[in-house]
């Protein structure tokens, strides 16, 4: 008897891990039910959210597509090693070879000492003084062609250094400069990105944050009798908290929307461009990664947003307890 | 049950809501609270519903020093209190069945034994074949009892109510003043604020009167 009683106790006794599964479950189709009852209110705040996250993040993918754009239209970085004198035909072959295998070099093009001198010869008006010469004074030289993602950061630095240690190499030479303006225009661009997205994340919390009021307010009184009836502060926040995390996650995806409609826009007239360059330079999409993150960030933004909303509120009606 | 010990409770607008209230509710015991509005009824239900924190002294109910639940418990405290309000804040967008069922949503329990215990508070008020309509549709009447069955759910072990029959005539005030009395048969502590004399009179429990905020007689 007493062990009937002390099952049916367990059974009913309500603050299991099910009955907080149950409070969600009941917490989110609330939300829904509140979303559809104030659609306009919601809409918007989903497109002013859309249009806020849509500028850091095509700030972003503009900072993506720049160093593509501009190496399509100019021309491709090159390093240049001078080999020294002594050096054998077989050993430039062999490093012209290793050279090839090496995944960083586009193009590798190897200049002998007879086409560098004579080369040298018409382009300096020197033929008859070269003509003297005993010996070929000039090295074997290799041009390489080099992609120029092989730039950022500290990639540059390492190639560099490799490119040094080749044996019989004399001399590099890389007209990197320019590049490496590129890359530091490339690198505020990103810091700009991440400013702005700072900074209208913030807007993006306030937003929602205003909204999520606006909904209490009209939900006053339900949330007076539920507190009153022991609803605790968490049953209270669950359902704004959703909202707010979905609201975010909507305003996101409008975002994600936004930018992909802008990159299909410029891409006809890109690739009009890229082939007057002779070239054929895709425009670097959303990335998976950048996808998620700004969905996952819109969604946290809002959570945020709404958690400041109602814990503002509920600090305001609590006339009880100060402890 | 409940103990009042010296309470004071000031309003933050400088009222003297309850000046130094000493009282004792027993146990099972059914107690009208009566004086004129302002007498600090409403004031008196609600710190015993921890809506409202005393300026001084000290409410003990249960055993337990209201002073001392700490925050978060507050919730789990309120279960144990059923509320009647006068004009019975039910929500109007709601079903006369999710009104009542509010207390135990909001405490977690499952949906079977939800229903069950919903259907057998609606039984109780006489209200069953009214589950799915909206309180709206209701008569004044018929809306206070849903009330009570929302105060009765989660089957609490104090019933406060506030002027519960403030806007019902006689007959149906006597006769939710006798579903009061059946849960008060079955061991629930039923406190009542009322300033209807006909009513106090009709049935024989103790009455503490108030006035400006101070117990005038007990008896």
């Amino acid at each position: 008897m007493a062990n009937t009683q002390r099952l049916a106790a367990r059974r009913s006794k309500p603050n299991s891990s099910r009955a907080w599964i149950r409070q969600h479950r009941d917490s989110v189709r609330e939300t829904l039910a509140n979303l559809r009852s104030n659609r306009s209110a919601v809409a918007l705040s989903v497109l002013v959210i859309g249009f806020t996250l849509a500028f850091p993040l095509g700030l972003h993918v503009l900072q993506q597509n720049f160093l593509n754009v501009v190496i399509t239209l100019g021309s491709q970085p090159h390093a240049t090693l001078f080999l020294e004198g002594t050096t054998s035909e077989a050993q430039a072959e062999s490093i012209v070879n290793s050279l090839r295998s090496d995944p960083r070099m586009d193009a590798v093009r190897v200049i002998d000492k007879d086409t560098a001198l004579a080369e040298f010869a018409r382009t300096s008006n020197l033929g008859e003084v070269l003509d003297t010469l005993a010996e070929n004074p000039l090295p074997y030289t290799i041009v390489m062609a080099i992609d120029a993602s092989e730039f950022e950061g500290t990639k540059g630095q390492r190639l560099q250094n490799d490119l040094n240690q080749i044996p019989n190499v004399a001399h590099t030479q890389f007209d990197v400069t320019w590049i490496r303006r590129l890359d530091a225009v490339s690198n505020l661009a990103a810091r700009a990105a991440l400013a702005f997205g700072v900074i209208l994340g913030i807007g993006v919390v306030l937003i929602t944050g205003n909204t999520i009021r606006v909904g209490i307010q009209g939900r006053r009184d339900e949330i007076e009798v539920a507190k009153l009836c022991g609803a605790t502060d968490a049953y209270v926040r669950r359902p704004f908290l959703y909202s707010g995390a979905l609201q975010g996650l909507l305003g996101a995806f409008v975002a994600v929307a936004l930018v992909a409609s802008a990159i299909a826009l410029l891409s006809g007239p890109t690739e009009t461009l890229t082939a007057l360059y002779s070239s054929n330079m895709q425009l670097v999409n959303i990335s998976t990664f950048s996808l998620i993150s700004v969905l996952c960030v819109g969604a946290a933004l809002g959570l945020i947003g709404a958690w400041i909303a109602v814990s503002a509120y509920l600090r305001q009606v609590d006339v009880t307890r100060s402890v | 049950m409940i103990r009042f010990d010296s309470v004071y409770k000031t309003y933050d607008s400088g009222q003297d809501a309850l000046k130094n209230i000493s009282l004792e509710v027993d146990h099972g015991e059914f107690v009208f609270l009566t004086g004129h509005s302002g007498a600090g009824k409403s004031t008196l239900l609600r710190l015993i519903a921890l809506s409202e924190q005393v300026s001084r002294g000290q409410v003990i109910v249960d055993g337990q020093n209201l002073e001392r639940v700490p925050r978060r418990q507050v919730p789990y405290y309120r279960r144990k209190v059923g509320f009647i309000f006068q004009e019975h804040r039910l929500l109007p967008d709601r079903s006369v069945f999710d009104n009542v069922a509010l207390p135990l949503v909001v405490a977690g329990h499952r949906t079977s034994e939800t229903q069950k215990r919903v259907r057998a508070a609606l039984d109780k008020v006489g209200l069953l074949n009214k589950e799915k309509v909206s309180p709206r549709s209701l008569s004044i009447g018929e809306q206070q009892r849903v009330g009570i069955a929302r105060a009765v759910v989660n089957r609490p072990q104090i019933l406060l109510a506030d002027e519960p029959t403030g806007n019902l005539d006689s007959a149906l005030s006597l006769e939710i003043l006798k579903l009061f009395g059946q849960f008060n048969d079955i061991g629930v502590t039923v406190l009542i604020a009322t300033h209807d004399i006909e009513l106090i009179r009709r049935e024989r429990h103790r009455r503490i009167a108030l006035a400006a905020g101070q117990v005038m007689a007990i008896g």
